[in-house]
């Protein structure tokens, strides 16, 4: 790709965007969001015209005007969401679209033979008849890039591909990409996972700001580089870190067991501590909170906060409780969408704004204009309806509404996900705020730079275990 | 809360197109409008239309449709629905009716039995959908089918005759000159306007139907709210019942079939969405006039009641496609 290009309403998303691409290469492409990401996927896939610009494949230059035209030029592009039909069998997603017939008819024997010969080159000990829905998602991913493949990808796209994948199918999926690059594909690989990039990476692109701002092979690239290449600043600046004198234990967790998630957990948390928890997706971690929060049960195990022993019976019961969750999903867990910045803001204390079980409008409109000042929400009023912020405003929201309950536990599942640059680092400043100002916190985050800069601790989960506890001077980036 | 949201709708300005414009427009007052054409269109073609007896005639007879339709907003306003209506409004008319005249129970005594039978089926529906987690059609679907099957075995599937003028008053009674029913539906409307829009109940309400996860995690009870939401349109339809029987002195088995869609469709037409977080009673007010006033008109046209049924239809159907059009625009 060469000086691409493209704007949305006078918005530029990409800007002269160069990428090149070898034939049995892996490229990384990171970049925060809204650094272009999603435009250069779609550029490529064909979803998007581009404004200006030249697109070369084989050395052929192309015009991708829709997917049809991508797919036929020989780019496949793997969605974080997989676009496996659960109910066909494997064989007939491999030929979704694409199904080897005899005039109307499948010609089902001709598919399963054929499928089942890509199967094996590629390594897979797949039966072609299976119901693809039974599959486990790391099994269903390389499935659809078998479909790929089968279409004769040149260039195959992985968006965020370990989303959704247990540890062991990361790896899995680590050692199909190397055979993957043995038969000569030219792989682009998108994450913000900073480790994959490194192990499976052979040159890194970094966009910002919709631009290509370095690349490089990726012996020349350090953890810290790459982020400060992200971010553009340094990254002690970024993560506006305070060292603080912990307090005395606020909360005590001990063997918390919830069947299938989570078995013998134990910490303790300070007050004005920040705790980070790591782990992969499907860890437990969201688990640990919502447990926390009183919105998944437990069966064994204690909790004691603040001194008394507390079982939280219900998000309601943990709010009184002055405990407070900033879900991992903000538009299907954390926000009304439809409704005004002030509605959601309101939301956790209405009985306090109320006298007599009428809401105090005035109340709520000032609450809600102190929080849109306090976290710097940028709208037209306390009356925008929240569907309209971008992702970053939307998160602020969420932070003015669990404050109004001047909490004194923090459960924060990825607080930045979705978030642009400038907002995450009011956030992170917002966070140190809370700590200092007494309160204990303790963090999910899928993005490592983001809890090694903010943690005072990290507890690592692992298939719902705890399996490591590191304190902040031993783990610099 | 519509209307706050309405004054502040922050979409981008769309440029000097007309068209758009005028479509956002007219989304917003798809009822008004539909209501004044219609209310146009009659006084044309009936002279009778526009005497103050019809609309007294017009009011009464939507009083039912009305009442219902106090909880049917709420419970709508949840991202819920109650298919129970009618089977409801039938049998809490057999109860009381079968222990005032069988049982020799006071008049006003039946009052109670109507608006109790409402809040129990209410209550039943509420328990099922907020801590069985049933789903709401489910749910409500079985009440309407075994409400309807009790009526008609504790009825021997007979009307009731006979009821005492001192039953009768909320149905065809009148007080300072009014009739009772239309001062009644006015009561419902302004209360359960006010719960909506000012109180925390009202708050919580629309919050559960915005996004009742969210309103989960926020700290809403929202198993509690949603309970009392199926009481109350429960309660609301017994009181419909009680209107109803009033005003024929009689509980017939077979009575108000088919009810809770007119009262759906009234709600949807006054701009509610089925999707939940979206609604008020001024919007149900106008949903039920229209609904009211179509009935009323082609019935002086002497229009057939078949075709009558259609027309409501097709009113409908342009109502929603008009919001769902807004909806577009609007985002």
């Amino acid at each position: 790709m060469r000086g691409v290009s493209k704007s949305f309403d006078s918005n530029p998303a990409l800007t002269n965007a160069d990428l090149d691409l070898a034939s049995g290469e892996v490229l990384g492409i990171i970049g925060e969001n809204g650094a272009g990401k999603s435009t250069l996927i779609r550029s490529l896939a064909g979803a998007h015209l581009i404004d200006s610009g030249e697109i070369e494949i084989d050395g052929q230059s192309v015009h991708l005007r829709s997917p049809a035209e991508s797919i036929a030029a020989g780019v496949a592009v793997i969605y974080q969401e997989l676009t496996i039909v659960p109910e066909l069998t494997i064989a007939e997603n491999v030929f979704l679209g694409n199904l080897p017939r005899k005039g109307p008819v499948i010609n089902r024997s001709l598919m399963n033979e054929r499928a089942a010969t890509l199967l094996n080159r590629l390594g897979l000990k797949l039966h072609p008849s299976r119901r693809a829905g039974d599959l486990a998602p790391g099994y269903q991913q390389m499935v659809e890039i078998a479909r790929a493949i089968n279409r004769n990808a040149k260039v195959l796209l992985m968006d965020e591909p370990t989303s959704y994948l247990s540890e062991h199918e990361v790896g899995r999926l680590f050692e199909f990409i190397e055979q993957l690059q043995q038969q000569g594909l030219g792989i682009i690989y998108i994450s913000h996972h900073l480790e994959e990039i490194f192990k499976v990476c052979d040159h890194v692109m970094v966009l910002r700001d919709g631009k290509t701002v370095a690349t490089g092979p990726i012996g020349r690239w350090t953890s810290k580089n790459l982020v400060e290449a992200m971010v553009n600043r340094s990254i002690d600046q970024f993560y506006p870190y305070v060292p603080r004198d912990p307090g005395e234990v606020a909360l005590s967790v001990r063997d918390i067991d919830v069947p299938g998630q989570l078995s013998g957990i134990s910490f303790d948390l300070h007050r004005g501590e920040i705790l980070g928890i790591a782990g992969v997706v499907g860890s437990g971690r969201t688990e640990l909170l919502k447990v926390l929060f009183g919105a998944l049960p437990h069966s064994k195990g204690k909790i004691i906060w603040n001194g008394k022993p507390f079982v939280p019976k219900s998000p309601a019961h943990a709010i009184a409780n002055r405990i407070v969750m900033v879900p991992e999903d903000r538009k299907i867990e954390g926000l009304l969408l439809d409704a005004s910045i002030e509605n959601n803001v309101s939301l956790s204390v209405l009985n306090r704004l109320a006298s007599g079980g009428l809401v105090n409008n005035a109340r709520k409109r000032k609450l809600s204009e102190e929080g849109i000042k306090r976290f710097k929400v940028v709208c037209r009023g306390p009356g925008t309806r929240v569907r309209n912020l971008s992702g970053g405003n939307q998160q602020k929201v969420i932070f003015a509404r669990i404050t109004a309950v001047d909490p004194l536990l923090y459960l924060l599942d990825e607080p930045t996900r979705g978030v642009d640059v400038g907002a995450k680092v009011e956030v992170y400043k917002q966070i140190i705020h809370f700590a200092e100002a007494g309160a204990s916190i303790l963090l999910v985050s899928s993005e490592l730079p983001e809890l090694l800069g903010l943690s005072d601790r990290i507890l690592v989960l692992n298939g719902g275990r705890l399996v490591g506890d590191l304190v902040r001077a031993m783990n610099g980036c | 809360m519509n209307s706050e949201q309405a004054k502040a709708v922050a979409g981008p300005p769309s440029g000097p197109d007309t068209r758009k414009r005028f479509l956002r427009f007219a989304s917003r007052f798809t009822v008004q409008i539909a209501l004044l054409l219609l209310i146009l269109a009659f006084s044309i073609l009936s002279p009778d239309f526009l005497q103050p007896g019809n609309w007294s005639n017009i009011i009464q007879q939507s009083s039912i449709i009305a009442i219902a339709a106090c909880g049917a907003t709420l419970v709508i306003i949840t991202a819920g629905i109650d298919l129970s209506v009618g089977s409801v409004v039938a049998l809490s008319g057999i109860c009381a009716a079968g222990l005032v005249i069988n049982q020799h129970w006071p008049g006003p005594a039946g009052w109670f039995v109507c608006i109790f039978v409402g809040l129990l089926i209410g209550a039943f529906n509420g328990f099922c959908i907020s801590h069985l987690g049933l789903s709401a059609f489910i749910a409500t679907l079985s009440t309407l089918a075994m409400g309807r099957g009790l009526t008609l075995a504790l009825s021997n599937g007979q009307t009731v005759f006979g009821l005492p003028d001192s039953f009768s008053f909320f149905g065809g009674g009148t007080l300072f000159g009014v009739s009772v029913p239309i001062i009644v539906t006015v009561i419902a409307f302004t209360i359960m306007h006010f719960v909506l829009a000012h109180t925390v109940f009202g708050h919580e309400v629309y919050a559960i139907g915005g996004n009742r996860e969210a309103a989960r995690l926020a700290g809403i009870k929202v198993a509690r709210v949603e309970m009392l939401v199926y009481m109350l349109a429960g309660g609301l339809s017994g009181f419909a019942g009680l209107v109803l029987t009033g005003r024929l002195s009689a509980a017939m088995p077979s009575s108000a079939t088919g009810l809770e869609l007119d009262v759906i469709a009234a709600v949807v037409i006054g701009g509610a969405s089925l999707f939940g977080g979206k609604g008020n009673m001024i919007g149900t007010f106008f949903g039920v006039l229209t609904i009211g006033v179509l009935r009323n008109g082609l019935n002086l046209l002497n229009v057939s009641p078949f075709w009558v049924q259609f027309v409501q239809g097709a009113v409908i159907f342009v109502a929603v496609l008009l919001d769902a059009i807004g909806q577009r625009q609007r985002r």
